[in-house]
């Protein structure tokens, strides 16, 4: 029996053998890299990096420059342990004189310019901060809610696919267990802020859970659309089914071909921001009110791994939403030729391209948080279950509508990648295509415009502080 | 964790330390979760005896403390003190004090300009409570600006003690009227801006619209004043009806809160208030432009008294022996009514200096009207009554 | 709520979200653009230097030379933060012995300032409380007090310049002897104390009593001096008087 997550780990199970370990051991070495290179190689990184983002976007979108850290404290300390004996005031002046090195000053130059210390900073500031628990603490769940938080995340992960091979799992049900294990970020939530003996992160935890909870239901409806128009529900085939050879294969992916998937995407989306904690739906965090919501009483690298799992959850989402609605990791041009490549060309354009998807995913996410103000809960509960739920419930039915007044129009889709679909899938015609979005289009757009004529003007103080006319 | 039960509330410490309280105010709420039941204000935390230092103290020597009542809007408070310090001395017919034309218009155009940046700190750190970050940094941005001209002139960022009793320490600074209009007209645009993004947004009027309503019965009588009793339609600023200094001679409107945030919303919630302090924001900049077209010039010469105290002798004589006697003197501050009742006993020193701040009185009507709220609702209270810690505590 | 609300009010949403979304874009991109021409709004400082405008209200600086010391900065400082003594040097000359300005106290409203009569007591642009950093009128960085036991040490205007040049100069470039001057000046651990002391001359009161002795030397030999040659003159005149007394009775042969 081998041991094996797909072909990727197949192939470096064989070199790691061909270099003299034993079958067993080198089939289990293989397992863990590549199950370990999503998280530690790509989710890692982005997530300590992703706070500089953050911050720098923030204060692009006000008017300020965002973090501004030189390189000057590595510097100092390296010349401190490396130049010891001399006095301080030589070390510093060799500090600053390697500012003007022929590689390193361009370089350090640069690092002060865009303020790329903060990276370092940030991380070695999560490193030194003090580990420590609230008195009465209880220190079980405390210790252990960071853990199942990063839980959360990566289980997800492991149904992630990267490429075609390049995955750690590809079950036939990868849809329903993604529905399955997000729900555990409110366990943990839950448990940091029971946890903490402190009533604010009491709030925090409660609110998140209430929150979390109810936005399951548009996330699994708007995934249960796409795997019904999918024809399955197992990630990579959702991929394959937006296959398109060609130029143009971005006509293949699932935002294109209907109204109601583009409706079932933007839901996803938003029910995706309130499973992240994000703003405007972050009142589990919110720091104007609970300063630090579930987290408050986490320092250190605690604090670091709740903040990393935030992040993680948002590449996860991102990722999710790459896959289900954006093609996942074909690229939106000639993939035909991409997927002809030899297996670790393809392997790593493909990673590159679901990277850069949920990268601007994630700067999306960032965007939305400078921009909108924080929900109370009780409106974030109304909009999941009143607003959410019924679309994503119509969206559903509209597309099964489409998909039955298509399905009569189109051949059987062939076997795509290599990899077999355990429906047909649908791929209408130019025709239909183009009458289906004509006509559902057309009763939406009228249903807005008629919904907007009905609403009540602004006051005129209102218009006035505008500056609009007639006020 | 323990959860204290009385019955099933949790009683909750809401600061001093706490990112929304706008300072070092405590709230004791009771709470099932997430509806209060109960909010009791817990001062103190920010006492500095003012007013007893105020006895103590010389007459004019107590202009910088008042910067520090109200820190927000420095100027205001300055402008309070030293109009009712010369409203004392106007009852001896020794002591009255002739006040300069030009600094009185002075006095008013920095009045104003501090009205404004204590309405962006107002406005904006409402915003940033409701999770909007953007438009507090934006009208932050403004109130330097607002900051720049005062540095230039006064020499300070934030305590200016400028005002004096006679007049101001400092003419303008050379190019002050230019600087102010090319501000005046940046800041339109910009508030333009700031409503577009937040004032308007759905999200946020869904935040304030009909959260605690204040009647106009209990307006009166909690003794709120400024926006907050504007925002429940009362239509009252002093500056209009019992005008001091040369604010008769300027013409504005006085806005009132009259439901803005339409089926949403009710008369005295916190998006009346909100909306109160923005087009106040527009009247000031009216009044700015009037201020700067009917200022007389500087006359140029060397020693032209601006009525700085330094310079009065009047000023000096008369306040080393005012006149017997007590006076209430009441100013339109961005907060509400500052008043200072003065009791002087003849010195140099006053006797008794009592300030009474509109914040305190804002603050009062907490155990009122909290009740029945969400916490996050609670957060937006505060920041739309614009309650700021030194106002309450003096 | 009807179905026309439901959909209103998503729409709403929608279009609120998209307009904040535009207008947070333009931000970013004016931003991205920005040419450094001082409209951000934040001055990257230190690496930027702060604007100061003249007029601010910085720590204050007294030149003593113009100062009378006629205590009305003391009198109007609603903190009590200014004290100062004056007395006779040896020269018999009226001298600032002490002008201290508790900096820790000091609220920088100026009244003392403007109460000056003499515009001695002025406020600087200096704002930075490391000393290193804030330049002083007389362009070094040194306006701040050191160690408590130094309060009563003197210094005379030619060691104040060198503090001044020592302290504008940049460290590498100090010889050892301006290094060892400045130790004296410094706290063991570099830390310093927020006084500003101004007065050219301090006397210890052992200096004082010296200096009270010297004038009362030099007053009493003036005094002998003037009574020795007041003593000549008189026995001159006696013996004047006294040839003349003696010619007039001798009369000339």
């Amino acid at each position: 029996m081998t041991l094996s997550v797909g072909p990727v780990s197949d192939s470096l199970a064989a070199w790691f053998a061909g270099r003299g370990i034993p079958a067993l051991p080198s089939e289990i070495l293989a397992i863990a890299v590549v199950c370990a290179l999503p998280v530690l190689g790509i989710v890692f990184p982005i997530a300590g990096v992703a706070q500089y983002f953050e911050r720098k976007i923030a204060g692009g979108v006000q008017r300020r420059k965002g973090p501004m850290v030189g390189a000057n404290g590595i510097v100092d300390l390296v010349c401190d342990l490396l130049l010891f004996w001399q006095p301080r005031w030589k070390r510093r002046a060799f500090a600053r004189s390697l500012e003007r090195a022929p590689v390193l000053g361009p370089v350090l130059g640069l690092v002060r310019r865009w303020g790329l210390g903060a990276i370092a900073a940030d991380g070695v500031k999560m490193f030194l901060k003090e580990d420590m628990a609230p008195e009465g603490a209880d220190k079980l769940l405390f210790f252990g809610s960071t853990y199942v938080a990063l839980l959360g995340s990566f289980l997800a992960f492991a149904v992630f696919p990267f490429s075609q091979s390049f995955h750690m799992g590809d079950p036939p049900v990868a849809a329903l267990y993604l529905g399955a294990v997000t729900g555990l970020v409110a366990v943990s939530i839950l448990k940091a802020g029971w946890s903490s003996n402190n009533k604010w992160s009491h709030f925090g935890g409660i609110r998140a859970v209430a929150m979390i909870v109810s936005y399951e239901t548009p996330i699994t409806l708007s995934i249960a659309t796409v795997c019904m128009w999918s024809g399955t529900m197992s990630l990579q085939g959702i991929v394959a089914a937006q296959f398109r050879p060609g130029i143009l294969s971005f006509t293949g992916w699932n935002l294109f071909q209907s109204p109601f998937l583009a409706l079932v995407a933007g839901v996803y989306y938003v029910a995706a921001l309130a499973e992240c904690n994000r703003a405007p739906f972050d009142l589990s965090e919110g720091e104007s009110e609970l300063v630090g919501g579930f987290h408050t009483e986490y320092s250190g690298l605690r604090w670091g791994l709740f903040f990393i799992a935030e992040y993680s959850d948002m590449i996860l989402v991102g990722g999710i939403f790459a896959t289900l609605f954006l093609g996942g990791y074909q690229s939106p041009f000639l993939e035909d030729r991409i997927v002809a490549l030899p297996p670790l060309a393809e392997a790593l354009v493909h990673t590159a391209i679901v990277c850069a998807k949920f990268l601007a995913s994630i700067g999306f996410m960032m965007w939305i948080r400078w921009t909108l103000p924080r929900f109370r809960i009780d409106q974030v509960m109304n909009l999941a279950w009143t607003k959410l739920v019924p679309l994503a419930l119509l969206c559903l039915f509209g597309t099964a509508l489409t998909q039955l007044w298509l399905s009569g129009r189109v051949p059987v889709a062939p076997v795509v990648h290599g990899r077999y679909l355990s429906a047909p899938v649908v791929r209408p015609d130019l025709l239909s295509w183009a009458i289906s979005w004509i006509v559902v289009g057309g009763l939406l757009a009228a249903l807005v415009v008629w919904a907007k004529k009905e609403g009540s003007p602004k006051p005129a103080q209102v218009r006035k502080l505008l500056g609009e006319e007639g006020a | 964790m323990n959860l204290e039960r009385d019955g099933d509330y949790i009683t909750l410490s809401m600061g001093p330390h706490h990112p929304a309280t706008h300072g070092v105010l405590r709230l004791e709420v009771t709470t099932d979760g997430e509806v209060i039941t109960a909010c009791k204000p817990d001062i103190g935390y920010l006492h500095r005896s003012i007013e007893k230092i105020a006895e103590n103290l010389e007459w004019y020597q107590f202009v910088p403390y008042t910067d520090r009542v109200d820190y927000v809007c420095a100027m205001n408070s300055n402008h309070a003190w030293v109009c009712a310090v010369e409203a004392l001395l106007a009852t001896g017919a020794e002591t009255k004090l002739e006040i300069p034309e030009r600094a009185q218009y002075i006095r008013v155009l920095f009045a104003e300009l501090n009205r404004i940046s204590s309405h962006m700190i107002g406005l904006g750190a409402m915003t940033m409570d409701m999770g909007a970050f953007t438009p507090f940094i934006h009208a932050i941005g403004q109130r330097e600006l607002v900051n720049d001209i005062f540095e230039k002139t006064c020499g300070a960022r934030l305590t200016y003690n400028y005002m004096c009793v006679g007049g101001v320490v400092r003419d303008l600074h050379p190019g002050a009227e230019d600087e102010a209009r090319a501000f005046l007209d940046g800041l339109e645009k910009v508030m333009r801006e700031f409503h577009a993004l937040i004032t308007t947004n759905n999200i946020f009027v869904g935040r304030l619209a009909g959260v605690a309503p204040v009647s106009a019965a209990d307006a009166l009588s909690y003794g709120l004043s400024g926006p907050n009793l504007r925002g429940s339609g009362i239509d009252f600023d002093l500056r209009r009806d019992k005008p001091y200094g040369i604010y008769d001679r300027f013409r504005f409107d006085v806005p009132v809160g009259k439901r803005f945030a339409g089926d949403r919303g009710a008369l005295g919630d916190g998006y009346d208030r909100f909306v109160c302090r923005s087009l106040e924001v527009q009247e000031s900049i009216r009044i700015c432009r009037q201020v700067l077209d009917q200022m007389p010039p500087a006359s140029g010469k060397e020693d032209d008294p601006v009525g700085g105290w330094c310079v009065s002798k009047a000023a000096q004589k008369a306040l080393r022996k005012p006149p017997v006697g007590e006076i209430y003197f009441r100013c339109e501050n961005p907060r509400g009514e500052t008043g200072y009742h003065l009791v002087s006993d003849g010195t140099k020193v006053p006797y008794r200096a009592k300030i009474r701040t509109g914040s305190f009185c804002a603050l009062s009507i907490f155990e009122k009207i909290c009740p029945g709220l969400m916490i996050a609702d609670l957060v937006a209270l505060i920041g739309s009554f614009d309650i700021v810690l030194p106002e309450v505590d003096r | 709520m009807s179905i026309l609300g439901w959909v209103r009010e998503i729409v709403e949403g929608v279009e609120a979200t998209a307009h904040g979304l535009a207008t947070t874009a333009r931000y970013l991109k004016d931003n991205a653009t920005d040419t450094g021409d001082g409209s951000a709004m934040t001055v990257d400082y230190p690496v930027q230097p702060a604007r100061v405008p003249d007029g601010y209200r910085g720590h204050l600086f007294n030149a003593v030379d113009d100062c009378t010391l006629c205590k009305q900065c003391q009198r109007a400082c609603p903190i009590d933060c200014i004290s100062m003594e004056g007395e006779l040097n040896e020269n018999a000359k009226f001298h600032i012995s002490r002008y201290d300005i508790d900096l820790s106290k000091c609220i920088y409203c100026g009244l003392c300032t403007q109460i000056c009569p003499t515009g001695s007591l002025r406020m600087t642009k200096g704002f930075e409380i490391d000393p290193r950093n804030s330049v002083n009128e007389r362009g070094g960085r040194y306006l701040y007090r050191m160690r408590p036991d130094q309060t009563r040490r003197r210094m005379d205007t030619l060691e104040v310049d060198r503090l001044n040049r020592i302290t504008a100069a940049d460290p590498s470039t100090l010889s050892d002897d301006d290094r060892a001057f400045l130790s004296e000046v410094e706290d063991e651990r570099g830390g310093r104390f927020l006084f500003a002391r101004f007065g050219m001359g301090f006397y210890t009161p052992e200096e004082k009593a010296e200096a009270d002795r010297i004038r009362a030397e030099r007053k009493r030999a003036k005094e002998q001096a003037a009574a020795e040659a007041a003593a000549k003159v008189a026995a001159d005149q006696a013996a004047l008087q006294s040839d003349q007394a003696h010619g007039s009775a001798g009369g000339n042969p």
